[in-house]
């Protein structure tokens, strides 16, 4: 499988009539595998521009290039079968169990048998199968955001977006889901960008892209994974 | 899909529980109200045609027999009417032996016909002065048999028998002599309708177009309508049905209100669903299915509780007009009530599963 590869160029989004800028002209390139880090402060445009590349939002202005071409059909439909979504505060649906919100991206694809059967491997592989049938509002707080990451994986997506993945989380589950994204990417060769304000997780990247007001801040920082041996020990031993 | 949507009904049960319970509760008045009122209307149809009389009259514009009144000089002039074998006046009146039952009193003539037509199952017919026949229904109900005595209308009267037809609404009331009935309600020598038996019944229509023609301000119907003539019939369906259906249309708003509730508290969630790449018409299908759901289980529901709730009217029912339980006839009115509502209702969540904004619903 082969990661997608993005592209927006002088994407702009506004809110409230035009009165919030969130993205006033955003070119931005990702390679397919590339593992990408938007930085920035509130408000510097990070979800927005992570929420135009899933196509979750549409973009009042620019375009959209998905492996170099614009996206067309459904948004639906292409996120189901090419990309995975990792909310800051888990977004699983606390009614169900841990199992039954891994598998729902799988659900209407493979009907419930299917599903159940792939998320269950996926828990076993991620640790998590313990807490299998437990209810996602029983859950820790690090608990619920690897079940959205095994959410967010059990499709086997060539892109996952993160929005704040650790934002939430203690320091200890924060590097077990940095984990599980980073060897993901690394076994799949899939595209990875996420947005957060942790400088320590950007540099996990191999590039990182500052934001602010809307726009690109600087040039994009090639990092590297040496970044994320030397700051993200409990990252790196999850991985391993 | 089925599976989520139950899953979604039972994370909150008492809500579902309840939403579920109003669309019963509308269903069941639903039924309980058309159930009632047909069979008031099928009881005195039935109590009609048990007479056995091919033609009855009434006074023109009378809405009930008790508002009829006929004078000696119509029942001359309808003793000359051309084919007919027997007439046969009656009074009806309206009346209560208790505070809380109320019941028809028919004046008959004791040899008449429709006398005869009553069985008499203990004591025996009514001869002239103060006595009175029960029907069953009524003696069953109100302890009465014969060598008892009754006050009705500042009179006191000797029941001298107990007679059933088979028709409730004859069988809830009692007979008197015509006298005695004019007497207790103050009637003079007037009637309240004439029953007709034809020498062929297959001349009914003619007899009914000459009675029209030449007598004016007589109803004349034949007896399979006669119901018609005396209550109004279509009316009466007609405003119990406007009645049915606004109470289940009042049930049905609540159930709108908590189902919009459900959706909006709901928005991020239909959100989520679509983030992680579900189609819309599948989250609409899911939520509208829940609302099916619900409306499938108050459907159920409804039956038991609408029988509950005619064994409870059934019991209080002085004129025997309730029936005991919800004929299958009144069944499909009630179930296409329940499916066409509940098919506006899941409106409401497919409309609004459609219209989230993924982005702003996750944003918030």
């Amino acid at each position: 499988m082969r990661g997608l590869a993005l592209t927006v160029e002088g994407v702009t989004r506004s809110y409230d009539r035009g009165l919030v800028h969130a993205l006033a002209g955003v070119d931005l390139s990702i390679r397919p595998g590339e593992k990408v880090a938007l930085v920035g402060p509130t408000g510097a445009g990070k979800s927005t521009l992570l929420a135009i590349l899933g196509r979750i939002e549409v973009a009042d202005g620019g375009r959209l290039l998905i492996d170099g071409a614009e996206p067309a059909g459904s948004a639906e439909a292409w996120r189901a079968a090419n990309v995975g979504v990792v909310f800051q505060f888990h977004h699983l649906l606390p009614h169900l169990t841990v199992i039954e919100n891994v598998a729902l991206p799988l659900w209407p694809r493979l009907g419930k048998a299917g599903a159940l059967a792939r998320a269950d491997a996926l828990l076993e592989e991620i640790g998590l199968s313990h807490r299998r049938g437990a209810r996602a509002a029983t859950l820790s707080g690090g608990e619920r955001q690897i079940s959205a990451v095994a959410r967010a994986l059990v499709t086997g997506p060539r892109l996952v977006l993160a929005d704040e993945p650790t934002g939430s989380v203690d320091s200890v589950a924060g590097a077990r889901v940095v984990g599980l994204l980073h060897e993901w990417a690394r076994s799949s060769g899939g595209t990875l960008v996420l947005a957060t304000h942790d400088r320590e997780l950007a540099a996990t990247c191999a590039r990182i892209v500052s934001m602010k007001d809307g726009r690109i801040a600087t040039p994009p920082v090639e990092g590297g994974i040496d970044a994320v041996s030397r700051s993200q020990e409990p990252a790196a031993a999850a991985i391993a | 899909m089925l599976f989520l949507a139950l899953r979604n009904l039972l994370r909150r049960r008492l809500r579902s529980g309840l939403t579920a319970l109003g669309v019963a509760i509308g269903t069941a008045a639903f039924l309980v109200i058309v159930t009632t009122v047909d069979g008031l209307l099928l009881e005195a149809q039935e109590g009609v045609d048990a007479l056995g009389t091919d033609i009855s009259l009434v006074q023109a514009g009378a809405t009930v027999p008790w508002l009829s009144h006929l004078s000696p000089a119509d029942l001359d002039r309808i003793a000359l009417l051309p084919g007919v074998s027997v007439a046969t006046p009656v009074v009806v009146g309206l009346t209560r032996l208790d505070a809380r039952s109320r019941f028809i009193v028919f004046g008959v003539a004791p040899d008449s016909q429709l006398m005869r037509r009553a069985e008499i199952v203990d004591g025996r017919p009514p001869a002239s002065g103060n006595e009175i026949v029960i029907g069953a229904f009524a003696a069953g109900r109100l302890g009465l048999v014969p060598g008892d005595r009754v006050e009705l209308m500042r009179r006191e009267l000797d029941v001298v028998g107990i007679y059933r037809t088979g028709r409730a609404l004859l069988d809830a009331g009692a007979i008197v002599d015509i006298p005695l009935a004019q007497a207790l309600f103050n009637l003079g020598d007037r009637v309240s309708l004439v029953f007709l038996d034809l020498r062929d019944p297959a001349n009914a229509a003619a007899l009914l177009e000459t009675i029209a023609t030449e007598m004016p301000e007589l109803d004349a119907a034949a007896s399979d309508v006669f119901t018609d003539s005396i209550q109004r019939i279509g009316m009466v369906r007609q405003y119990g049905r406007q009645m049915a259906v606004l109470a289940f249309l009042i049930a049905a708003l609540g159930v709108c209100n908590t189902l919009a509730m459900n959706l909006s508290e709901r928005t991020r969630e239909i959100a989520i669903l679509r983030a992680i790449g579900w189609r819309r018409w599948r989250i609409a299908a899911t939520v509208v299915m829940e609302t099916l759901l619900l409306v499938a289980i108050g459907v159920a529901l409804s039956l038991p509780l609408s029988e509950l709730t005619l064994a409870a009217l059934n019991g209080q029912d002085s004129l025997g007009f309730v029936p005991s339980d919800v004929p299958s006839a009144a069944l499909p009115g009630g179930v296409v009530l329940a499916a066409v509502t509940g098919f506006l209702l899941s409106l409401i969540p497919l409309v609004h599963s459609l219209r989230v904004r993924t982005a702003v619903a996750l944003r918030s």
